[in-house]
This record gives structure tokens, sequence and C-alpha cells, in this order.
């Protein structure tokens, strides 16, 4: 493992107990340059985990709570009229941070979210004809609500696309919860944590993972997988070419995390599920899409 | 009527494409060209060159009427023809002709699909007709053919003709193992499906169960196979090669026929020596006669011993019949009874004088039955016979012309004139008409006999020896019966005497040239191809199937039974074909398949890799399992993710990596 990387992880791992997985997917995710979207019950340490991953790094750390009479403006800010220069002046939103959260992003109206997912694609913002360049590097952590709560509305698979991982936090175990219950003040914690990373050396770090090594070898099985959710019966549909994308990308940034110069296999079945999840519907029911991800890396041989 | 919506315009052909129809069309219908009238292969083939001008000097398709008119005419012409458009031949006749009529409406995909289809089925039609090498050859190229230029019509741009046939070519053959499978067990119905007339076989040449001068000749330039022997063991020599078949006592001075039924059965004798084995394929000639070498000891199954020591079927053989059996050529057939000896001893009543007075003159020599037998002989040999193919004429009584003034006959003329003087010497005798000789096919290892091998000869009943073959012909061409009727015909052509040349010239005389020796081993070749074709595949009956399913194991097999064969090899092919695809993609790669063998090693210490288990995580779980080997785990697959991820993947590494592999060893 990257030490800069093992040592940011031990960190976090500190604050959010029981998921080092999780908090290691959510790491893989920004070296990837994607943005990550938490899907989980209230109260688990999503907020936190955000939190924590931007103090780590060093990045600047907006919230956003997303509610049912949030407008755009809300988002990416206003153009006010100053009195002194006779002008408007674009102040920026909240979306103008490194590290966004934002929470619980199926409570909003489909027209807020739009404005905050064309953000995160296009990483500028256009207002009054101004386009405003978001911060480098930039990257968004949403979180969802499971889709039964009351009053949500769910994000088009066109925008979940948008994500490159979904990843779950889950209850911490019990060893876990007992650290939680007896440790200190959360917010305490975080607001001691020493940043291990900045801005720019993470920039560096995302270079890195793009001279990771894939040979024909291991793209061969990652068309293979691609494949084989486009074939399986019980998906409505496979991974996008953007998917591909994101799921080689991933494994990158996982071999990097790994310490290694190439991608294997096992890198790919890894980040597989996180970002393959929330893009594969399927047939039958939501809760069994997990499984049938990784029944289907498990039909795709490997040489 | 136009409701204003966009018409779907249905995908044109190009005219590359439409050529290839037309060629395949053309194939087609010329395989049939020659069972259906002229009239109707011009007409076809106007068809043909109209579709031709339509495409290339952009002629007008024929409206709708113009097409029903002609449609109708032609269909009314055909109808008068036949008197039917149903049946073989007015059936095939017809598709023909509407295969030619569908060119003129040939626009869309969906009319050159109705045109191949067509033609697929005309194809099978044709093995209606004729179900020989040389026509199911043709057949598989035309379907080939056929095949391809339906994928040019499916995907008309992009590939070469090369890979289109290449492709239909791999489609042809990925569908032989189905083929094979259901030509083995699917249920055969025997017996005609076609009910063809009674007079189907008529045509077929072959010796009459009666003999008058000339009835044999006729058959002396027919290179017609009569049947076809293989021999278990040693052949014998050509002088025994007496194929009998038919045994004639009864004569009227002129013709000799078989004598009336009823009299006592003789078909026992005492064999000596040993007996020759042998199985006989037999054309079909419409007869019951199966044909046996002198003298057949055994009866097949489906056939009876007659007498006169001759072998016959249940029922007129009208489809290639195979049948082993075994004979003695040297044998004794012991006493004759009263009834025969007056039988084989009977002349006709105005039985010529001169004749008469000959065989006075030998017995008045004092000679016994042998020298009587020998005077004989040296009186053909002696008095100027000569052998030859084309007997003239004999008017009068034809025995007395040829003995004393013609003096030139075919084998039937010695034989009848040879029966004739033994029983005006009373020596009872009688004449056989069958095959004699047959030539060897090396290509197929066994001997074909032709019409133009049909022989006649003589039989006579000594005290001694019971019935005993004298071949009068042998005295005047013994080349007839050493070296066979091809080499006589030769001999004769060439205008050589026969008889008359010593063993060493007339093997100079018949060496073949080069060309004409190639020539006749390709024959030899067709010949056995064509005999391994019948043998295989068109004589494989309800018989040969049942005998196959039972050595399957199945006892008493069933249609069931056929059945489940059936399904079962067709999963069994899908198994098959399915594990080979997987394994394609596999197996191309040398890194892996060496990968494959160290995976495959430590099988043997219970580690196995799942297939989708990746190399790192693969060797982590070997290493717990097996930590005695962790160092040299490690250090293999690492040098295989080196060479397979890292991309690293020269020469050396690559044999390092081999033989690291190779040299691993689990004590």
């Amino acid at each position: 493992m990257h030490s800069v990387l093992d040592k940011a992880l031990n960190q976090i791992g500190q604050i959010i107990v029981g998921n080092p997985q999780a908090l290691r997917l959510a790491l893989c995710c920004l070296l990837a340059k994607g943005h990550l979207l938490i899907e989980d019950l209230p109260g688990v340490g999503k907020t936190t985990l955000a939190h924590a991953l931007a103090r780590v790094l060093g990045l600047e750390f907006n919230r956003i709570q997303f509610t049912s009479d949030l407008l755009p403006a809300d988002i990416i800010g206003v153009s006010i009229f100053e009195q002194q220069s006779n002008r408007f002046r674009f102040q920026p939103g909240p979306i103008f941070a490194s590290v966004v959260l934002a929470d619980e992003i199926n409570r909003a109206t489909p027209k807020a979210q739009s404005a905050l997912l064309e953000a995160m694609e296009e990483r500028q913002v256009t207002n009054d004809g101004e386009t405003h360049r978001l911060p480098q590097p930039f990257f968004v952590i949403a979180t969802q609500n499971p889709r039964h709560q009351i009053g949500t509305f769910p994000l088009p698979e066109s925008q979940l696309d948008r994500f490159l991982m979904r990843i779950e936090l889950g209850y911490p175990g019990r060893k876990a919860e007992r650290g939680l219950l007896t440790g200190g003040d959360r917010r305490t914690m975080l607001s001691d944590l020493q940043p291990t990373l900045s801005g720019p050396s993470l920039l560096k770090l995302q270079q890195r993972v793009d001279d990771i090594r894939t040979s024909t070898a291991l793209l061969d099985y990652v068309q293979d997988i691609i494949e084989a959710t486009r074939r399986h019966p019980d998906f409505n549909g496979g991974l996008s070419p953007r998917a591909g994308l994101g799921l080689l990308r991933s494994a990158r940034a996982w071999a990097l995390m790994e310490g290694r110069d190439m991608v294997l296999p096992e890198d790919v079945q890894t980040v597989l599920e996180p970002v393959a999840n929330h893009r594969l519907q399927a047939n039958e029911q939501a809760a069994t899409v997990a499984d049938q991800i990784r029944s289907l890396s498990q039909s795709v041989a490997v040489a | 009527m136009d409701f204003g919506l966009p018409t779907l315009d249905p995908p044109r052909l190009d005219h590359r494409t439409r050529n290839g129809f037309l060629f395949v069309a053309a194939l087609v219908a010329g395989g049939h060209s020659m069972r259906i009238p002229l009239w109707l292969v011009l007409i076809v083939a106007v068809l043909f060159v109209w579709h031709y001008l339509i495409t290339h000097h952009a002629w007008k398709l024929p409206g709708k009427m113009t097409r029903l008119g002609i449609t109708l005419v032609l269909t009314l012409v055909t109808l008068k023809y036949y008197g039917t458009l149903f049946g073989r031949d007015a059936g095939m006749g017809f598709l023909v002709l509407l295969l030619g009529l569908k060119f003129l409406e040939f626009r869309t995909t969906r009319d050159g699909a109705v045109i191949i289809f067509l033609c697929y089925f005309l194809m099978l039609g044709g093995f209606l007709f004729d179900q020989s090498l040389w026509v199911s050859v043709y057949m598989v190229i035309v379907a080939w053919l056929a095949t391809t230029v339906l994928i040019q019509m499916v995907a008309p741009s992009g590939q070469s003709n090369r890979y289109r046939l290449k492709l239909s070519g791999q489609l042809l053959i990925s569908a032989l193992p189905l083929a094979l499978l259901l030509f083995l067990f699917f249920p055969r119905i025997q017996g005609n499906l076609w009910g063809l007339p009674s007079d189907a076989y008529s045509g077929l040449m072959g010796l009459s169960d009666s003999m008058s001068p000339g009835s044999i000749s006729n058959l002396s330039s027919s290179d017609e196979v009569a049947f076809r022997v293989e021999f278990e063991g040693q052949p014998p020599p050509p002088k025994q090669r007496y194929w009998r078949a038919i045994v004639l006592s009864k004569t009227d001075g002129k013709t000799w026929s078989q004598a009336d039924r009823g009299g006592p059965v003789e078909h026992r004798f005492r064999p000596m020596g040993t007996p020759v084995f042998y199985t006989i394929t037999l054309e079909p000639h419409n007869k019951r006669w199966l044909f046996a070498l002198d003298l057949p000891a055994s009866q097949p199954e489906g056939t009876q011993l007659e007498p006169g020591y001759v072998l016959r079927a249940k029922d007129n053989v009208v489809q290639r019949y195979r049948y082993s059996l075994q004979s003695y050529p040297w044998y004794h057939t012991g006493k004759l009874s009263r009834k025969q000896r007056e039988l084989n001893l009977e002349l006709p009543k105005d039985f010529s004088p001169r004749v008469k007075n000959l065989v006075a003159a030998w017995r008045a020599n004092n000679l016994n039955d042998q020298g009587i037998i020998r005077s004989a002989l040296d009186y053909y040999r002696d008095k100027g016979f000569t052998y030859t193919l084309s007997p003239p004429l004999l008017r009068g009584d034809p025995v007395e012309q040829f003995l004393f003034e013609s003096r030139r006959g075919y084998c039937e003329h010695y034989a009848s004139s040879f029966v004739s003087l033994m029983r005006a010497a009373g020596i009872p005798s009688r004449v056989v008409t069958g095959y004699q000789g047959g030539e060897h096919n090396d290509a197929g290892n066994y001997y074909i006999v032709t019409q133009a091998d049909a022989h006649a000869w003589a039989e006579v009943w000594l005290r001694q020896r019971g019935w005993v073959r004298v071949d009068p012909t042998a005295v005047v061409a013994p080349e007839r019966i050493e070296y066979g009727i091809d080499a006589v015909r030769r001999l004769l052509g060439r205008g050589t005497l026969l008889g008359q040349l010593d063993a060493p010239a007339l093997l100079r005389a018949l060496k073949l040239n080069i060309p004409a020796q190639v020539w006749r081993n390709m024959g030899l070749y067709w010949d056995a191809m064509n005999n391994a074709w019948h043998h295989w595949v068109l004589d494989f009956n309800q018989q040969r199937q049942l005998k196959l399913m039972q050595w399957l194991g199945f006892r008493n097999p069933t249609w069931a039974d056929l059945a489940v064969v059936l399904i079962g090899g067709f999963m069994l092919f899908a198994l098959v074909v399915t594990t080979i695809i997987l394994r394609r993609r596999q197996g191309t790669d040398p890194v892996v398949k060496i990968y494959n063998r160290f995976c495959k090693k430590l099988v043997r210490t219970n580690i196995r890799r799942l297939p989708w288990e990746g190399p790192q995580d693969f060797c982590n779980r070997a290493i717990i399992a097996q930590p005695g080997l962790g160092k040299d785990i490690q250090s293999i697959i690492n040098q295989y993710i080196d060479i397979r991820y890292r991309g690293e993947n020269d020469k050396t590494r690559i044999n390092r990596f081999k033989k690291r592999v190779y040299n691993f060893r689990i004590d």
C-alpha cells in the first residue's frame, strides 16, 4: 500500500470505524477522479466520512443539505447587484469547494439534482453567461436514503451513471460500535485530524493512476466482464461504455492503492460491485443486485 | 391504396448478388436438365436470360398481368405434357419452371430467400432420380454455392467472395455431425417411397433365362457392372472363376431353356478340398437368380439352392443385394437319376444327321466318354474354329451350320454345339450360363464382373466324377478364360488370332500404354469409390440400422430408442461444440497454457484454482494452504503476472517461466 494513502486511511479509520473496505473504496473513487454515492440509512456516518476525507486530504469542504424546496441557485450561487461597482457580481454557492457533500440528494426535486449533476460532469458552472471553473480536485460525495423511504425523488439512471461508485457503510460491528460509544466526540476528533495530503499532491496521485499498466490480457478480461453484464438475462441492459471506462479507471486506482504498477483481474473484481451496482437494474429485486454481480463476476473466467 | 404513409421500401439487391442467384439457379436447373423435356429447359433458360437483361440492361420487370399470363400458360403447357403437376417427374419439372418464373419478379431479399430455398428443395429432389456419388458431389458443391449466395444477400458489402465461400463452407461442415447423426439414427422406412411403376427395372441388361445364338454376344460390349466380389483369403485362379446362375437342359435345336420344375432335387454333392469364401454385391437385375462359384455349398439367409446347384433369391432382386457364401471348386456330384439322365440326353427330333454321323465316327473308334470329349475338343481346335465377338447369323440348324460351315462363334455357339455333340454321343450334358472371370480392382481389393463377362459353358456327367465342367471356348480362345473378356476384345480389335501367342508375347501385346493405364486406374478408383459410397451410404437400410443399434447395446431397438439416441446425440454434439468454443479463447495464449499446467500440478495438493480467480488471490490462497511450497508458488505466479499483466512478455521471460513451471514438482 502506498504509504501516504495508508496513513490517510488510518486516520479516517479512527473516526469511521467498522468498515475499512468502504473507506478504501471511497478513497479509490477519489483517486479515480470519480464522484461517490453513499446509499445508507441516516446516522451511520455518511457526513462524517465526507468531512473526514476532506480534512485528511487537506481539501476545502462544503455541505449542501438537499430538501424538496432547494433551488439550483442554492447550489451554484447567484449574481447579486453590487452598488459600489454598479454591476452584478457572482456570489459562488456551496458547490465551489474541493469536496462537496450533497446530503440526501434524492430529497430534492429533479431540477435541483440536475444542477448539481451538471456541475459534476462539466466541472464548471455557468451563470448569466459566465463560466466559473470549479476547484481542482473536485469531488462530490452524495448521500442517498434507501429508495423506499418517504419523500424521495429517485435519481434517473442517466444521472446515477455520473457517479463512479456507490457504496454502503452499513451498521458498524459490535466491537466497532462499542468503540464508538466509549470513544471521544467525533466532532472534536474531526477537527483534530491532521491533513496528510494536499490538493496538489492529490492531483499528482490522480495522474499516477493513469500510469498504471493494463495489459491486453487484462483488457480482454474487462471486456469479458462488460459483455457479460450486457448479456446477463437478469439485468435490463448492461454497463455503458462510460461505466466500462470508470471500471477500468477504478481498477487502476485500486491497483495503485495496492502498491502495484499494473492492474490484475482481482482489482477489477474488487471495484466491480461498487461501480456496477447502481448502474445495473435487476429484473427482480434491487436488493439482490450485489449478489447477482458477484455471481456474474464468477461466471467470467480469468486466465 | 395510398394512406399517405411512407411505404416501406424492401431492400433491393445489387447486380453482383443477382448474378450469384442466376448462377446457382442455373446449376440447379442444369442438374435436372437431363430429366425434363428440352422445351422446358429452353424456356427456363430464356427466363434466366430475361432476368439477366433486366438487371444488366435496365429492362423493366414484367407487369403483374404479364407475369400472371406467362405463368398460367406455361403451367398449362406443363400440365398438358405430363398430364399432372404432381408426382416425381411432373413435380420436379414444374418446380424447375417455377424457379425460372420466380426470376421475373425477383426484386427483394424475400424473393431471393424463396429462390434459394427452392434451389435447396430441387437439389434434394434430384436424389429421387439418382443417388450416385457423382450426383451427390455435384449437389454438395451447389449447396455450398447456394449458401454462399444467401450469405452475400444478407450481408452484401464488405467481405470478399473468398471469405463468403469459406464461411458457408464452415457452416456446411459444422452441420455435418448433425447430418451424420440423422443419417444413422433417423428411423428408416423400408420400401419404395415413391411407388415406382412396375416396369421401372425393365431396361436392365443382363443374362436371360434362355440362350440362343447371339443372346450372350450382345452383352460383350457392355461394361455395366453385374456384380462385385470380395474374396476372403486367396482368390481362386481365373480358370476356376465360373459364376454359375442358370442351368439349361432343354433345347429345340436353337434355343436352350431351363427344364421344367419338378425334377428330382439335385443340389447335394460331395465337396472336396477347401472351400472358397466370398461376398457378392449384386447390382439389381430384376431376376431371382444369384451368382455363385462352382459349386455353392451354403445358402445365405433369404436365398435357396435349387436343382442344378444354382442359388436363387426369394424375390426378384430390385435393389443392390449383398450376400456371403462359400463354394467348393472341387466336388463330386454322384449318381444321376434316370429322369435327369433322360432330360440331359434329350435332343430335338429333327436333330442333324450330319452331327450324328460325326459323333458316330468317334464312337466307332471305340472311345470311352472321356475320349469322346477329347475328340470333340480336338475337333474345335483343329478344324479352324475361331472365337469372335460378332458371330455371323446362322440360318437353318444353327448347330450343324456352326460345326460344319461358319465355324466362327461366341461362347454360346461353342457351348450349345458341344452339348449337342455330347448328347448325340449319349453322354448326359447341359449348358450352364453365368459369368466368367472378373477384373481385380486394386483400389478396393475386389473383383468387378461386368455384363461383358457373361459366359456359357457345358457340363457333362461322367460315371466316375459326376457333373464335370467343360468349357469348349477355352480351347479356341484360352485368352478369354485366362485374361478376361477385355483382353480378348483388345486382341481381336487389333486382329490378333486367339490361341496363337505364347504367354510372354500375350503379356506384351496386352500391355497398356501409359495414358490408357492411367485412364484404366482412374476408372478403377472411381469404381472403388462408388462401391464404397453404395456400401456405406446408399445401402444403409433398416436392417443395418438395427445392427448398429444392437451394437450400441439396444437388444430390441424400437423407434423410441432411435429417438433417445438421436436426442442424446444432439445434446452431446451441443456439449462438445460449447466446450470447444469456451476452450478456444483460453487455449490460444501459450503463456496461459503454461499457467494452466502449473495450476493442474497444484491440484494434486488439493489447491484448485477457481475459474474466475485472479492470480494474486490464487497465490495468496495457495500459500496459506501449502506454506511449504510458498516460495515456489509466489515466484512462479509473480513471473506469470509480470508476463501477462505487466506486459513484459519477451521470449526469454516466457521460456524461463516455462522452465520454472516444468521443473516445479510436488513431492
